[in-house]
């Protein structure tokens, strides 16, 4: 366990050379390949990528919930300067809901069927909270109000089906800041949900921040939506985080040609037309089982020549600057 | 390889390419495990009834020959399953019972089978009211204790095996008709459409040379199933006295005989049983694995 | 909702009315004389003839199966010439017996089947897995007659455990004695269970919700318990009543290998002596219970599953 003296623990949360793999026919796949992360405390950072670039991954590997079959092979999840891989699994469940928490994509499918609101949500209160049944039903109907929920004394009663998208979206938001946690993680909490919903979820989530000083990581294939909440962005594709800074710095000068291409296809593309940004960058998503050596992104880069075999997939300033694995994006 | 261990120099993930490897090696195990359980499945079921032809040669042929001087004489090499009450070998009885058993399974399942594919064809593929009809009687059927079923019909036509017979067909068709009709919805989906861009085939021609290969595969795990479930029915019925009548050998009944004398004779009612699971078995593996290799739902067991 | 039952209570009555016309049907299946097939070849003609009337056997078809049907619905089964009493009353007496079985049975096949599903679930397609599946595949084929067999032998004979028959006195005597038939019955009913549940648990391991509340730091007991277990449970309670019939199948065969009093042993004894009126009282009964049953889980299932609740219908 290293703990680099030299910065001191400025950092809520650092990654530092995760790499994940997951088997396949052809071996092992690297679905996240020495990502380096760094969030400071309540600040929210943006994972940026087409599905499969590893940004659900890596989200995942924070709380140690990567899924079977694939498995951490190295690197390190400081979490306050201490290492979280490696970690006992009833460690991992005392961090997890209480001091890092996530939320979803589907927020259908994130909540139990069978039981009501009600149950569930003090369910978060009682088992991980430890408050009475009668404090932690309060609690709940509190919860339910500060995130906008109308008349939640009856609401409580009511089972996840009955609700609309959008306020079971709040719901799960609702379950993930009731512990009060230093860290949320957000899985694309936007794309199942609808145009209009989205705003109101976002600036939900941006006031919930600013409101307890939690810190977020926020994964999206939608770069409208990275760039409208996050401070700082982080662009993966395929396993590799190839550019990493400020969300002013990526958006008005990105240094890598595949942030350029994705800020290209936002400004022409409406964010509500669900046409995938593949089609305007051009080209196949890459096959983690069978990359060019060098710089995944070759296949598909307008600039890409004979040199681009031979990249380290490397940064060339580390966090926070502003840095890119591209070396010859110039600025 | 996409990855070699060279690429990063952790401990971890060493151990974990190895990891890799034992799971492919394993993935490849199991499926040469369950083409494997099927050349179990068909040499059980194939083997008992080759043996108990073969019975006669081996000194197994006298099933229903008393011999006083050889009463209740434990399992041992010339009595491998001991002998009964009368002194009949328990073994030779056990397989000379065989061709009864396939027998009784055998046609009662192909009739059935039959008569549930057309039914269930012309159900799948006519719809309508016919369909309800057919279906309805199926559902009913299906929920209905089968024994009783069958009972009731043993009670019509009296002892013996017309009953038996007749009650194990007129159930038995209603899983094939449901299983028909399923794929009869599918293939007439994927036909219609097909007819639709060829105009000029017939539809019968359409039927038959492309629907039936695709509904007769399933069934084939309908009919295993089948077969297993009509030899345990045929079994519990010679052993309530309601199937075979005295001397004739069933595996049920040789059971059946021995309940009385079971506290100090156990082998004469236990052992036989064990063929019966055997064949059981056997007719099970080739089901699950037909159901594996083409990746039903509905499988015999687990 | 309201609409909902009535439909289904309509469907179960049709299904009731089909049960009664199979076993009215059945008595005209007979070949020859059904009067003279009861009495027995060395029965007089006169008495063969008062019993075809007293039967009814000579009036029309149709006059005769309307009166089957609305005695039926009045619960007169008709008259047993062979045992010399009203159908009825043979009936009842031995109805607990075998509800009490059934009962007990389901409740040790569940026992049995639910952690072997968990269990099989969750390590799945490693070797627990593949013994679990194995053991059922071997136990489904066993007769359940001869698992009877084995089980009287091993607890009742070898180890004076239970006893090897009967049906004892009292309740505590009645679950003494029935505990073997229960457990013959619940082994041979545990691997249509265990497969069924341990799909839908494999299902449910899988989804989001068990993942979020994973991620919300539940201990695993609680989310197995409340977010696995609690979901499979109308796929666990389906396969039951699906099973209802082959469960009163085997139910049959095990009365009579443990000597119990109940409609089984009744069947059996009434199929030798080819007594019509009490065989076709008993398929009468005995489906209308898998009738019943099954209308009360399908009615039952709001109560599980709150999303059918409101709509009416999965």
């Amino acid at each position: 366990m290293v703990v680099d003296t030299n910065v001191k623990a400025t950092n809520l949360l650092e990654v530092r050379e995760l790499t994940v793999g997951f088997p396949s026919r052809r071996g092992v796949v690297l679905a996240a390949n020495r990502v380096n992360l760094s969030l400071s405390y309540s600040r929210t950072l943006g994972l940026v990528g087409e599905s499969g670039c590893g940004k659900s991954v890596t989200l995942r590997s924070v709380i140690a919930m990567v899924p079977k079959p694939g498995e951490i092979l190295s690197g390190e999840v400081l979490w306050d300067g201490r290492d979280l891989i490696g970690r006992s699994s009833r460690e991992m469940r005392a961090i997890r809901g209480r001091e890092i928490t996530m939320i979803f994509q589907d927020p259908g499918a994130s909540l139990n069927p069978v039981y009501s609101l009600g149950v569930q949500i003090s369910e978060i209160f009682r088992v991980r909270l430890g408050f009475s049944r009668k404090d932690a039903y309060d609690r709940t109907v509190d919860l339910l109000r500060s995130v906008g929920i109308p008349s939640p004394a009856e609401r409580i009663r009511n089972y996840p089906h009955q609700l609309s998208g959008g306020m079971r979206q709040r719901v799960m938001i609702a379950m993930a800041v009731a512990p009060g946690p230093r860290l949320l993680l957000a899985d694309e909490p936007t794309t199942a949900v609808d145009v209009t919903i989205q705003e109101q979820i976002l600036s939900l989530l941006t006031e919930l921040q600013q409101e307890s000083g939690m810190a977020m990581l926020l994964v999206s294939h939608d770069l409208g939506v990275i760039s409208q909440t996050c401070d700082d962005i982080a662009v993966m594709y395929a396993g590799y985080v190839v550019e990493c800074g400020s969300r002013d710095e990526i958006v008005s000068s990105p240094r890598h040609p595949y942030t350029r291409a994705l800020l290209a296809a936002e400004l022409v593309f409406e964010p509500s037309e669900h046409r995938s940004r593949l089609e305007t960058i051009g080209g196949q998503p890459p096959d983690l089982g069978d990359l060019p050596p060098g710089c995944p992104f070759q296949q598909r880069c307008p600039h890409a020549k004979q040199e681009c075999s031979d990249v380290p997939m490397v940064l060339d300033r580390p966090a926070p600057e502003h840095g890119s694995t591209c070396p010859f994006m110039g600025v | 390889m996409a990855v070699t261990e060279a690429a990063w120099p952790s401990a971890r993930s060493g151990e974990y390419l190895r990891r890799i490897e034992r799971l492919r090696r394993r993935a490849t195990a199991e499926r040469r495990w369950s083409t494997f359980s099927m050349w179990i499945g068909v040499g059980i079921v194939v083997l008992v009834p080759a043996i108990s032809a073969l019975g006669p040669l081996l000194g197994f042929g006298h099933p229903n020959a008393p011999n006083f001087s050889a009463i209740l004489v434990p399992p041992s090499l010339a009595h491998p399953f001991g002998t009964d009450a009368l002194g009949r070998d328990v073994l030779s009885r056990v397989l000379a019972a065989t061709p009864l058993d396939y027998e009784v399974g055998g046609i009662t399942t192909l009739v059935a089978g039959v008569i549930g594919v057309m039914l269930g064809g012309i159900a799948g593929y006519f719809g309508g009211a016919l369909d309800a009809v057919i279906m309805r009687i199926v559902d009913v059927l299906i929920a209905f204790p089968f024994m009783i079923f069958v009972m009731a019909f043993v009670a019509v036509f009296g002892p013996g095996l017309t009953g038996i017979y007749v009650g194990l067909t007129a159930f038995g068709w209603a899983f094939f008709a449901r299983v028909t009709r399923a794929e009869m919805l599918v293939v007439r989906e994927r036909q219609y459409i097909a007819a639709a861009r060829t105009a000029g085939l017939s539809s019968s021609r359409i039927l038959r040379v492309h629907a039936l290969p695709n509904v007769l595969r399933p069934n084939f795990v309908v009919a295993m199933a089948t077969m297993v479930w009509n030899i345990l029915t045929l079994a519990a019925l010679s052993y309530l006295g309601l199937g075979v009548q005295p001397p004739t050998p069933e595996w049920g009944s040789i059971v059946a005989g021995g309940q009385t004398i079971m506290f100090s004779a156990w082998w004469v009612s236990t052992l036989p049983g064990l063929i019966i699971v055997l064949v059981g078995v056997g007719f099970s593996l080739i089901g699950d694995s037909v159901a594996d290799r083409f990746g039903y739902d509905f499988r015999i067991t687990v | 909702m309201g609409v909902y039952l009535i439909r289904r209570i309509g469907q179960s009555v049709l299904a009731l009315i089909g049960i009664t016309l199979v076993a009215f049907l059945l008595i005209q299946l007979v070949p020859g004389n059904p009067a003279r097939v009861i009495l027995g070849p060395r029965a007089s003609v006169s008495a063969v003839a008062a019993l075809r009337r007293a039967m009814g056997l000579d009036r029309s078809l149709l006059a005769q199966y309307w009166s089957f049907l609305t005695n039926a619905f009045r619960l007169n089964f008709g008259y047993s010439a062979v045992q010399q009493s009203p159908v009825a009353s043979l009936l009842w007496p031995r109805l607990g017996s075998t509800l009490l079985l059934t009962a007990y049975a389901t409740f040790v096949s569940v026992l049995l089947a639910v952690p072997l599903a968990l269990a099989s679930a969750l390590k799945r397609n490693r070797p627990a897995d593949h013994a679990v599946r194995l053991m059922t595949m071997v136990t489904f084929a066993m007769p359940s007659f001869w698992l009877g067999l084995v089980l009287i032998l091993l607890l009742a004979v070898k180890f004076t455990v239970f006893p090897t028959s009967g049906y004892g006195v009292g309740v505590f005597g009645h679950l003494d004695s029935l505990t073997l038939p229960a457990l013959a019955l619940g082994l041979g009913i545990a691997p249509l269970i265990l497969r069924t549940l341990r799909g839908s648990i494999v299902d449910t391991l899988g989804s989001e919700f068990v993942e979020a509340a994973r991620a919300r730091g539940l201990g695993e007991l609680r989310v197995l318990g409340r977010y696995v277990l609690r979901n499979s449970l109308v796929a666990s309670v389906t396969v039951v009543a699906i099973n209802v019939g082959y469960i009163l199948s085997i139910v049959v065969v095990i009365e009579n290998v443990f000597a119990l009093p109940g409609l089984g042993s009744l069947l059996v004894t009434s199929v030798q002596d080819r007594d019509f009126p009490v065989v076709q009282g008993v398929a009468l009964l005995l489906g209308a219970i898998v009738v019943i049953i099954n209308l009360v889980t399908d009615l039952g299932y709001s109560l599980l599953d709150p999303r059918i609740r409101l709509s009416g219908r999965n």
